[in-house]
């Protein structure tokens, strides 16, 4: 059953006005066209991926709404990260801590919200910051086996 | 090295592989006990090769790098779960044994084609061609079986393939769904009696059975052909198993054949292998199957493997 659709040139506007505000991502990749699937979650794909019909899914997952925030998947991190202004860098010894699902102490002079996670030139999904604390948004899939 | 355990090896699978192998049957079954070497293929659409080479063996891994895939490793060293690492979760590399990487590198898909990958999962094959597509095009992926579709989901978001489309159909209704002709390219690397994953798991010789061979090469001839139907004229199909029984391979690309299919030699940098069959039990087949690959255990040290590299000719049925 088809539960996806591509998004609609107002919603794509909608999307980068947040992607904008909460990130500071001006845009999205060139070549690449926004789906909507299941309960607000947000994808990108080829627009020949896009247009087949019928398939289960398309693309790839990068960013869901929560009360949070629009919180960006790992692959999502990956593709938009490099267009972000509100990164926050986890230096290599909290690496492992970070893909675990802990949440992290941090230093960053950003204000409270979402922030894409990095560690070097690794993007390591996003997280949500407020006052010195970085929490883990990282999906249980994507998480190392707690060390 | 360990023997395989006495009673796994059926009185009629001896016979027939001494048949089919004749003096490479003893080094088939030495190699067919022994765990496969572990390997790893690079996502270099996520990360720089050489730099997460780099940083692989600063944390003590040791890679070898398999001749017929440029972004493809054997971990000569490495840790013990390849599965559980930092790199692996966030989708830089993917594990994959090293025979797997050949019907992909077979059909050689260009960015911006499209193509169709009938029994897709659990996803090593079609996000390697993701990868050699650059991530531009079309793959619709299908497996029809729910459980190995969440695993080929699962697969295809960890790797970032954002020009695949997945559908969970049987794959002989697929050019009724998306009509004849469709594809550039068309990858089948078919459900078999899996021989060639004996080194990871001695249920397949268990399970062996000639009627398991001649059901499954049933479905297989049917798969072939909806799935040459998939493809535009001109276009390139491969046809692949991971099983060495000639009714699962040469017969299944004969019927397409039949149709005027023509079989092409694949270019597989380095790979050791053997020509396809053309006489089986006192039948003489065409002569253009020995274009076609097998691959012994022993000839590179992988799984057992059957290529068969196809073209649907202009003006094709």
């Amino acid at each position: 059953m088809r539960v996806w659709r591509r998004a609609s040139e107002e919603e794509v506007e909608r999307f980068l006005a947040r992607l904008e505000r909460e990130y500071g991502i001006s845009g999205l990749p060139e070549g690449w066209v926004l789906v909507i699937s299941g309960r607000r979650r947000f994808r990108l794909a080829t627009p020949e991926a896009a247009s087949l019909d019928p398939a289960r899914q398309v693309g790839v997952y990068i960013a869901k709404e929560t009360p949070f925030g629009l919180i960006l998947s790992v692959e999502g991190s990956q593709m938009l990260g490099p267009l972000a202004s509100r990164v926050i860098e986890v230096p290599e010894r909290d690496l492992e801590r970070w893909m675990a699902g802990e949440d992290l102490e941090v230093r960053a002079d950003l204000g409270p919200g979402p922030v894409v996670v990095r560690c070097g030139s690794l993007y390591l999904g996003s997280g949500v910051y407020s006052r010195g604390r970085l929490r883990n948004m990282v999906p249980s899939a994507r998480r190392l086996p707690l060390l | 090295m360990e023997a395989i355990p006495p009673g796994i090896l059926k009185p009629s699978f001896e016979r027939r592989y001494r048949e089919l192998l004749g003096p490479d049957y003893e080094d088939f079954l030495r190699f067919t006990s022994m765990k496969p070497r572990r390997a790893v293929r690079i996502n270099p659409m996520k990360v720089d090769p050489d730099r997460l080479i780099s940083r692989l063996e600063g944390r003590g891994w040791r890679l070898e790098r398999i001749p017929w895939y440029e972004h493809g490793y054997w971990v000569v060293e490495g840790p013990e779960k390849l599965g559980s690492t930092v790199e692996h979760q966030l989708g830089l590399y993917y594990v994959q044994e090293a025979a797997s990487m050949i019907p992909p590198v077979a059909l050689s898909p260009e960015p911006g084609e499209s193509v169709a990958d009938v029994a897709a999962a659990p996803g090593s094959k079609t996000t390697q061609m993701s990868e050699m597509m650059r991530w531009r095009g079309l793959i619709l992926a299908n497996d029809p079986d729910l459980a190995r579709f969440s695993a080929l989901s699962s697969n295809v978001q960890r790797m970032g393939c954002v020009n695949v489309s997945l559908t969970s159909l049987d794959g002989r209704v697929l050019p009724r769904i998306f009509g004849e002709e469709r594809f550039d390219r068309v990858l089948l690397d078919a459900p078999c009696s899996s021989v060639g994953e004996a080194r990871r798991d001695w249920g397949a010789l268990k399970r062996w059975s000639l009627r398991r061979v001649r059901r499954l090469a049933r479905l297989q001839e049917e798969l072939a052909i909806s799935a040459y139907r998939l493809l535009k004229p001109g276009g390139l199909m491969v046809y692949s198993t991971c099983t060495l029984d000639p009714e699962e391979n040469e017969f299944v690309v004969l019927s397409l054949i039949r149709r005027g299919a023509e079989v092409l030699r694949p270019r597989v940098e380095g790979l050791l292998f053997r020509p396809g069959l053309t006489r089986w039990a006192g039948r003489e087949l065409d002569p253009s199957l020995a274009r076609t690959m097998r691959v012994l255990p022993q000839d590179n040290d992988t799984m057992a493997f059957f290529v068969a590299l196809i073209r649907k000719p202009e003006g094709g049925s």
